[in-house]
């Protein structure tokens, strides 16, 4: 699948402009305010993850809410029955979705295009009915009694929603200077090749099957960091977690956003869960609003919000030059 | 016991096939895989609902229903599909799965999101002795009708010059157009095929599942991986995918039921990695 036309510059003010917009709205919002903003962070670090893989690795996966799941059940494993500091299992969450991702991928990247959709499909599926039907992790019912981290010896109490967002919009903004670097990076170019040409990188020398598990592994270790974090904002987790629909939604996001580049992923995020948010308590049938037109977005507009700032900042250069 | 294992698997498998033939066909025809498929199996469903309640009769649901729902996808391949095939092939996938938002809203808007349920045929709605075991007569009917439309189908597909066609036309889209065939006539016409036969596939099992909004998801996930593990294209691979996915889950939960529906996940994932284009790709 094509990205989005690469624009470095844009990309870093979209990202400084979307935290400022968080942190005015974090101070100025009330307590569901807060919440929401909270949620839409940590979708947008799932988003951010699935558009580094569709936008620069170029494998659509419509699994990718399994390491969502990963990420909250290995918090919850970690924390309840190994009784570890919440943030360290933050942490080990993220080296356990690297390792995992990596090894998964060398397996299932010898599948292309419609199949590898498939494949993750599966594989999230097969996680999902796993965790269904799993009585020591609660099962369908899932499982309650996650702590926040415990930060009280700097004097701040996560369990405060203010002080918790912001201690998400850290991570958000690790997350985008760690991605953003490698997509800048020797393998970030060497992804955009093997998206363009896998055959012709092969032949010059790359190792294409490491790149993309590398790739992959990164992927899926920001998204396993969203599901812990999911899973300490709510102090719970259920399988609904990983469905597959979840990262439909994620896919819905990042089109909406404009794939490929990184800070549209957040707009998307963000636009895509208000709107739920707001038209769900309007009207019964927002669904069929939401789905009519993201149809609209696929046919019309091709680099979703992303294409639409891209060209209004062109056109004012052109007015300005 | 091992009796009626059998037969509910094959029942499952026959379900499975009239789904995923239409699915395989447009992906042959149109390189497109319609996420939107399920909704249609559902609508299919619906529609035998509304025939049912309004004339009281399972047999003008088991007709209508079909060709309403082919009606609808004509209309769904002459407002959309027509246009979309020279986009970028992920684009239409998640086109489709758009689609599937606004087909699940539509049903609930249209007939509630209440759970409803279609009672057999009195002709059906006993059971039968085989082999010492009962057996319900209506799960017979389910496998007779899938049988009967593989008949149809391989002699349609494989005899007539209209089958050859189609044939022709998944084997080589561009050949075909040059021989002077009007390929876009076929794909509108395997299009609705497809559509009538995911609605068939609704009307026929919804004596037996009922009727509900959430019933497109589960069904779509399954028929997707009949087509990958078949390999989409090809007829074969749909007939012995659904017997291979519809077997594997059938005893998959009869010998490990607590793996119930990890089992299917797995085999599909197995023959991936061993066959990465599926059992018989026409790719």
């Amino acid at each position: 699948m094509s990205a989005v036309q690469y624009d470095k510059q844009l990309r870093s003010y979209l990202f400084l402009a979307l935290c400022c917009s968080a942190i005015l709205i974090n101070i100025f919002g009330d307590y569901f305010t807060q919440f929401l903003l909270a949620e839409i962070i940590i979708l947008s670090l799932f988003a951010m993850s699935l558009d580094f893989l569709a936008g620069r690795g170029g494998m659509i996966s419509l699994g990718h809410a399994m390491f969502l799941g990963i990420g909250a059940y290995t918090t919850t494993i970690l924390y309840i029955y190994l009784s570890i500091d919440p943030f360290l299992c933050s942490l080990i969450t993220i080296i356990i979705g690297l390792i995992l991702g990596y090894l998964i991928a060398l397996i299932i990247t010898k599948t292309h295009g419609i199949f590898f959709i498939m494949i993750t499909l599966a594989l999230g599926e097969m996680f999902h009915s796993w965790a269904f039907t799993n009585d020591s992790l609660g099962g369908s019912d899932g499982i309650s009694g996650i702590a926040r981290p415990d930060l009280l010896f700097m004097g701040l109490d996560l369990n405060e929603p203010l002080l918790f967002t912001y201690y998400l919009i850290v991570w958000l903004i690790l997350s985008y200077l760690f991605l953003s670097a490698i997509t800048d990076s020797p393998l970030g170019r060497n992804l955009d090749a093997i998206r363009q040409n896998s055959n012709r990188v092969l032949s010059l020398g790359g190792s294409v099957k490491f790149y993309k598990s590398a790739s992959f592994g990164i992927s899926s270790a920001i998204a396993c960091l969203a599901g812990s974090l999911y899973a300490q904002l709510n102090g719970f987790v259920s399988p609904e977690l990983s469905h597959w629909t979840v990262s439909g939604e994620g896919l819905i996001m990042i089109i909406v956003g404009g794939i490929g580049s990184l800070s549209g992923a957040i707009l998307g995020a963000a636009v895509v869960h208000v709107l739920q948010h707001e038209l769900s308590k309007l009207v019964d049938w927002w669904m069929l609003l939401m789905g009519g037109g993201f149809i609209l977005i696929v046919l019309f507009m091709k680099d979703g919000l992303w294409g639409i700032i891209l060209k209004f900042k062109n056109y004012i250069m052109e007015k300005i030059c | 016991m091992l009796i009626t294992e059998i037969l509910n698997a094959l029942q499952f498998s026959m379900t499975l096939f009239l789904l995923s033939i239409g699915l395989t066909i447009v992906f042959g025809l149109m390189k497109i895989v319609n996420l939107a498929h399920g909704t249609l199996y559902m609508l299919g469903a619906y529609l035998g609902l509304s025939i049912w309640t309004f004339s009281n009769s399972f047999w003008l649901a088991f007709f209508f229903a079909p060709l309403a729902t082919a009606l609808i996808g004509a209309i769904l391949y002459s407002c959309l599909f027509k246009f979309i095939q020279r986009v970028d092939p992920m684009r239409q996938v998640l086109l489709t799965f758009g689609l599937i938002y606004v087909g699940l809203d539509s049903v609930r808007l249209l007939w509630g999101s209440m759970s409803h349920s279609i009672s057999a045929p009195e002709l059906l709605s006993n059971s039968i002795q085989i082999v010492g075991e009962t057996y319900p007569t209506y799960r017979l009917f389910v496998i007779f009708v899938g049988l009967f439309v593989l008949v149809v189908l391989y002699f349609l597909l494989e005899k007539s010059k209209m089958g050859a066609m189609v044939r022709a036309s998944v084997d080589d889209h561009e050949t075909t157009q040059m021989l002077g065939i009007n390929t876009n006539k076929i794909l509108f016409y395997s299009f609705s095929l497809g559509c009538g036969l995911a609605g068939l596939a609704g009307v026929t099992v919804a004596p037996i599942v009922g009727v509900e909004a959430g019933m497109d998801m589960e069904v779509l996930v399954l028929t997707l991986i009949v087509v990958v593990v078949g390999g989409p294209g090809s007829l074969k691979g749909a007939l012995v995918g659904s017997l291979l996915i519809g077997f594997i889950d059938t005893f998959g939960k009869v010998f490990f039921p607590e793996l119930a529906l990890i089992t299917m996940y797995a085999a599909m994932a197995l023959i991936l990695i061993f066959k990465p284009d599926g059992m018989y790709s026409k790719l």
